[in-house]
């Protein structure tokens, strides 16, 4: 039978599937067996260039996959094709729709930053929150995950990025008050108050992870770096996500990491 | 012949309008000359030496529109072409701006570039001067060109020294830098080894086995299979080791290479302490661990256990009676690797790239006793695409051992990952059947990953289906092989 | 020793399969893929050579850098035998060196034209003799006194000169003054009006002009080149917005001057006449950048492009003042009244000095009415100029090109690139008479010969240091 290959023989799934680019936190979900059922995704918010889905996965409870001119979050799968609304299924390495099949062809590891040193009052004080961000709002002492979650408009409401960005200077910098912020921050959550997307923000950002230009101008800070770049960068992320991310990094380092009110001690217990 | 010389007022046209009016009249059939222009002294002049009689009062503000030519009838012909041509618009597809062009070097190319990589696959003796371009525009150079003369290797590692970047290369087929895969590379996931290879299906191999046991892979930096030969002294690999040295995410590096040049192993061991991270030589070579147990040592290294890929029963269990082993093999690592392992129980093996020079093929490489072939050598890749790419000559080479007595079992090696062809099992797969009913055991090898395009569990089902046997390590196949030769030989 | 580090790559440049780009795309990676194509033929040894020359990218950084800090100010407008010491019998003329039996038409049309405004013949016929047999006369390139001249460019003593200084680089360049189009010197032209009209710009002209420098402020004659470049201009065949530029510079001046008022009212309306009067100010100036670029070791930046009618020649930075040469194309475009190109001389003149300094051809797209010249359109010129970004080493901010979104004019031609991708220098150009005493027969566009660039990249690989 020279030259001829039998149709039953074909896999040609290289032809059929979609690349995507996976990040490493989606790993296990990827991973699940199909034959199990794999994981059903529900959509729950599509913008033009991402789709958010739950996934009923208390790791990764929000799953976006988006194209590469979105902003990537840390539980993004990348791809030039978004999936049309209707069912989804992830597992067996494929992201599964009734007509379409996505393939992993990159993993890459969401940012992270971490282990940096506090930078210096001097590099810090240069930097100021963005004026013309009236969404942003004033952060005041004592950080209250509790006033700031749910507050603002937007898909990622304003009070929960400043408290985001809060989360992430203070895990890149080690900072004593993270516990005590991750309890009161994990205590609002579970009251509710604020969208599916930006809580599973938070829950990343919970263990450092960001967007990449939240990861570029913390480390350029904490190194001392000139910020210049990173900072326009991370200004042009969302329509004031940016802003308020910023504003939660500044308060984590300019405030006194040995001091921890009263109140932030004591909200989490509540 | 007749003249016409007439002047317009208030029609003020630009000067290179009017000349393309005036060629375009004064090549209408029948037309001597013409001049359209403005009624400029340089103009009037102009039409005075071509023979018209001027108008007493012009001003420079005014048109001249003289014509010579043949008739009468061309002359009106002619003069009704200049109100067309002058009052032509231009069409509105002719706004549209167009874009940038190509760029037409890797210069021009990396100045978009922020932070990137080159890949080089020009022809050999053109890939020094691109990858000079890349290397000037500060990026992390892969020359996947072979046929670059020696000399171009060490000068193109010599000018990539100052400017802080890795050349990999020349002839370098696989890389992952940062999670992205660059030539024939496999879809790994993130994690602590960082590899630096003097051979591409080596280096594959390695990752795939460790992708095996959910071990990760930093980046896989190729350096070139001369590398770490004296005239190159290593000087990727130097380079290499101070990348993954620095890298945040590597956690233990190894290095695979044929057994290099002895000054230089030493260097290269010296830099690597220096390093402070573990390092672990993966030397291909008679006496030398295999990938396999490289794999496994990388493993307990980082403190895992190992445990092997394992494989699938194939149908035929004994070699074809009087038969001896054939291989046919796509990577030239797994080929050598192969031969290496078998040669140690059955003595020659007679080759393309032979272990030893007196166990060459002919030129015909017509099949000698235990025999194997790496398709993928430079010699039989000229002018036509790589075994991994396209399986036929290798396709062809089969349905010949089949049909030849004197092959006992077939030795494969199917390479997965991404530029490899979509669906190698298909192709195989036919043939696989062929072999077992003609009572040929054939042995495969499936290098590559899950998240690989072609999926390794489905290529691996496919090719066992048929009837082969299928092994996740190439060591593991070559044994395997040995075995089932032993058995026809108790029969 | 600093090393770039190893991250996720945001593009992959590359060259070569199209496959193995198409599997970094798959990857959800940006590509940034090269139209490539071999070098031109025979050159792969030399260029392995040159390219491989670790002082190479040091040496052009240099060039660039010297040719975007050189200035350009007009300083003085004197007598050529004064300025630059041309004693009676003496000319320079435009391009590498050429003689007699060599020299094309207008060449020796407006040699003999400057020995009859000289005095030193008394009509043609005595001229051309007096010339072929080099009796009591001597003529040596413009560019050998760090001189430019347009088209025939002839100098002869008693010319006037507009004298430019590049103080940073201590350097000075000189150019006659513009006689206007037509039949004029420089087009090869040598009758009786031609003559007659270089009189009177010796007489008057000159002297009116030199006054009204001396008398103000140094004209900035960067400063316009930038300026016209933004207006429309893109200062080799087109300096309208350039010419009534520097006329509002010098009009003040030149009505104080003391001269005779209908004699500074004929200058100005024959400055104001003539929209090619700056190309003797862009030319110089031109002329000193390239200039500051000049011998460097291992520097493979073009700093010399120049036509005599006959030869087409360049001069590398790296082998000083050495000339390339090769037979002169000619130029293609629209041809004045009746003729036609077989009335075309091959390309002739200094002008090119403008494409070596990155405006002229390299700017089309600032002027896109210069591309009609061959039937071209303004994405043609988008694309010209943009195609030249692929054989330069930078960019010149002070010469800024609004359409490209105000991208610096490709500046310093690199011979390495040129003969890499086969792409030539785009040159605009005037068309001077095949027959000495034509003057100008068209406008138009054309290109140096490939061999001038492969002669250079073989000397440079002579003078690189032993490599691969």
């Amino acid at each position: 039978m020279p030259g001829t290959v039998p149709e039953s023989y074909r896999q040609g799934v290289a032809t059929h599937e979609i690349p995507c680019a996976a990040s490493t936190l989606l790993a296990h979900l990827l991973d699940s067996p199909v034959e199990g059922g794999g994981v059903e995704l529900l959509e729950v918010a599509r913008t033009s260039v991402s789709v958010h889905y739950l996934t009923g996965d208390p790791v990764v409870p929000v799953l976006c996959v988006c194209t590469s001119r979105a902003v990537l979050l840390p539980n993004s799968l990348v791809t030039g094709s978004l999936p049309a609304p209707g069912p989804l299924r992830i597992g067996d390495g494929r992201l599964t729709s009734p007509t379409a099949t996505w393939g992993v062809r990159r993993w890459w590891q969401p940012s992270q930053p971490s282990g940096l040193p506090r930078p210096t009052g001097a590099d810090v004080a240069r930097l100021s929150v963005p004026a013309a961000s009236p969404d942003v709002p004033r952060l005041a002492l004592p950080l209250s995950p509790d006033a700031l979650i749910g507050l603002g408009p937007g898909l990622t409401p304003a009070g929960d990025d400043v408290l985001a960005g809060a989360l992430v200077a203070a895990y890149a910098t080690d900072d004593p008050r993270l516990p005590a912020w991750r309890r009161t921050t994990v205590a609002a959550l579970a009251r509710g108050r604020t969208t599916d997307i930006s809580r599973a923000m938070l829950h990343h950002a919970l263990d450092g992870y960001a967007v990449p230009q939240l990861a570029a101008f913390v480390t350029a800070l904490c190194l001392g770096h000139d910020t210049a770049a990173a900072t326009a960068d991370l200004l042009a992320v969302g329509h004031t996500s940016g802003g308020a991310l910023l504003t939660g990094v500044l308060h984590t380092l300019r405030t006194d990491p040995g001091r921890l009110t009263a109140c932030e001690r004591t909200e989490g217990a509540a | 012949m007749t003249r016409n010389l007439t002047v317009r007022r208030g029609a003020y046209v630009d000067s290179v309008t009017l000349m393309q009016v005036s060629q375009q009249i004064s090549s209408l059939p029948g037309v001597r000359s013409a001049l359209v222009a403005m009624a400029t002294e340089l103009n009037l002049d102009l039409a005075t030496s071509m023979g018209f009689t001027l108008p007493e009062h012009t001003s420079p503000n005014e048109m001249l529109v003289a014509v010579e030519a043949d008739d009468d009838a061309s002359l009106d012909a002619a003069l009704a072409q200049v109100d067309v041509a002058l009052t032509a618009k231009a069409s509105p597809s002719s706004l549209s701006l167009g874009g940038a062009p190509a760029p037409l070097t890797v210069r021009a190319a990396a100045r978009a570039a922020e932070s990137g990589v080159a890949l080089i696959s020009t022809p050999g003796q053109y890939a020094f001067l691109d990858a000079v371009d890349a290397i000037d525009a500060g990026l992390h150079t892969m020359v996947f060109s072979d046929n670059v003369p020696l000399a171009q290797e060490v000068a193109l590692k010599r000018y990539a020294e100052p400017r802080g970047v890795l050349v990999m290369g020349p002839d370098c087929g696989t890389a992952v830098v940062g999670g992205v895969g660059l030539g024939f590379a496999n879809v790994v996931r993130p994690g602590p080894v960082g590899i630096i290879a003097a051979s591409g299906t080596g280096a594959q191999h390695l990752m795939t086995l460790l992708d095996g046991v959910h071990v990760g892979i930093s980046h896989c930096l190729g350096v070139g299979g001369r590398d770490l030969a004296s005239a190159v002294g290593g000087a990727s690999t130097m380079r290499a080791l101070d990348l993954l040295a620095s890298d945040d995410q590597t956690k233990v590096i190894v290095v695979i290479s044929k057994p290099p040049d002895e000054d230089v192993a030493d260097s290269v061991r010296k830099h690597a302490a220096s390093t402070g991270k573990p390092m672990i030589f993966g030397l291909l070579g008679v006496g030398q661990p295999d990938l396999t147990a490289t794999a496994a040592h990388v493993a307990e290294t980082l403190g895992l256990s190992w445990s092997s890929p394992g494989h699938l029963d194939g149908q035929v269990d004994c070699a074809r009676s009087g038969g001896s082993l054939r291989g046919l093999f796509a990577g030239g690592t797994l080929c050598d690797e192969a031969m290496i392992i078998t040669s140690s129980a059955l003595g020659t093996i007679r080759s393309n790239i032979p272990l030893e020079p007196s166990w060459g093929l002919e030129e015909s490489l017509a099949s000698d006793g235990h025999t194997m072939i790496d398709f993928g050598d430079d010699r039989l890749t000229q002018g036509r695409p790589h075994p991994m790419i396209d399986g036929s000559i290798r396709a062809e080479r089969m349905r010949a051992e089949i049909e030849d007595p004197t092959c006992g079992v077939l030795l494969l090696d199917v390479v997965l990952g991404l530029g490899a062809a979509p669906d190698p099992a298909a192709e195989l797969a036919p043939l696989v059947e062929a072999a077992s009913a003609a009572g040929v055991p054939v042995v495969v090898s499936v290098v590559g990953t899950n998240d690989d395009p072609q999926g390794r569990a489905g290529q691996a089902s496919v090719l066992n289906a048929a009837g082969a046997w299928v092994f996740f390590s190439n060591a593991e196949a070559a044994r395997h092989a040995i075995e089932l030769l032993a058995k026809e030989s108790d029969a | 020793m600093s090393q770039v580090s190893l991250t996720t790559p945001d593009v992959v440049v590359t060259a070569g399969a199209a496959m193995l780009a198409d599997a970094v795309e798959q990857q959800g990676v940006t590509t940034a893929r090269v139209d490539w194509r071999p070098p031109v033929e025979g050159t792969e040894h030399a260029l392995v050579r040159v390219v491989g020359d670790q002082r190479r990218r040091e040496a052009n950084a240099k060039a660039l850098e010297a040719m975007l800090a050189a200035e350009a100010v007009l300083v003085d407008v004197r007598p050529a035998s004064e300025a630059l010491g041309l004693e009676r019998g003496q000319f320079l003329h435009a391009g590498p060196p050429v003689e007699w039996e060599r020299a094309s038409g207008p060449m020796r049309g407006a040699l003999m034209g400057a020995a009859l405004f000289e005095g030193l013949a008394g009509t043609p016929d005595e001229a051309e003799k007096m010339l072929a047999s080099g009796d009591g006369v001597s003529w040596e390139p413009c560019h050998h006194h760090g001189a430019v001249g347009p088209m025939a460019g002839v100098v002869s003593p008693s010319m006037w000169m507009f004298e430019l200084r590049d103080e940073a680089h201590d350097n000075t360049s000189w150019c006659s003054l513009n006689e206007g189009l037509g039949k004029v010197l420089r087009y090869g032209a040598y009758g009786p009006e031609v003559v007659e009209r270089l009189h009177w710009m010796t007489e008057v002209l000159g002297p009116i002009l030199q006054s009204a420098v001396r008398a103000g402020d140094p004209v900035d004659v960067k400063a316009i080149i930038g300026q016209m470049v933004q207006m429309g201009d893109e200062g080799h065949n087109r300096n309208r917005a350039g010419t009534l530029m520097l006329l509002r510079e010098l009009l003040p001046g030149m009505i104080e001057s003391g001269h005779r008022s209908g004699d500074i009212a004929e200058s100005v309306r024959f400055v104001a006449g003539n929209d090619h009067f700056f190309l003797n100010l862009g030319m110089p100036a031109c002329k000193l950048q390239t200039s500051a670029a000049a011998g460097i070791d291992g520097s493979t930046v073009v700093t010399v492009m120049a036509r005599n009618g006959t030869d087409f020649g360049i001069q590398v930075s790296g082998t000083g003042d050495r000339w390339f040469t090769a037979p002169a194309n000619t130029p293609e475009g629209l041809f004045l009244g009746s003729y036609g190109p077989e009335d075309a001389n091959p390309d002739i003149g200094d002008s090119a000095i403008t494409e070596t300094a990155g405006i002229g051809g390299f700017a089309m797209a600032t002027a896109p009415a210069i591309v009609r010249f061959v039937g071209g359109s303004v994405p043609d010129a988008l694309a010209t100029s943009q195609r030249m970004y692929d054989i330069t080493v930078g960019e010149n901010p002070a010469f800024a090109i609004p359409i490209l979104e105000f991208r610096g004019a490709p500046t310093g031609i690199d011979v390495t690139a040129v003969v890499r991708t086969g792409v030539l220098p785009q040159i605009n150009t005037g068309m001077a008479g095949r027959v000495a005493g034509t003057g100008q027969v068209g406008a138009g566009l054309v290109t140096p010969p490939m061999a001038c660039f492969t002669e250079a990249i073989e000397a440079l690989a002579e003078a690189a240091p032993e490599g691969p």
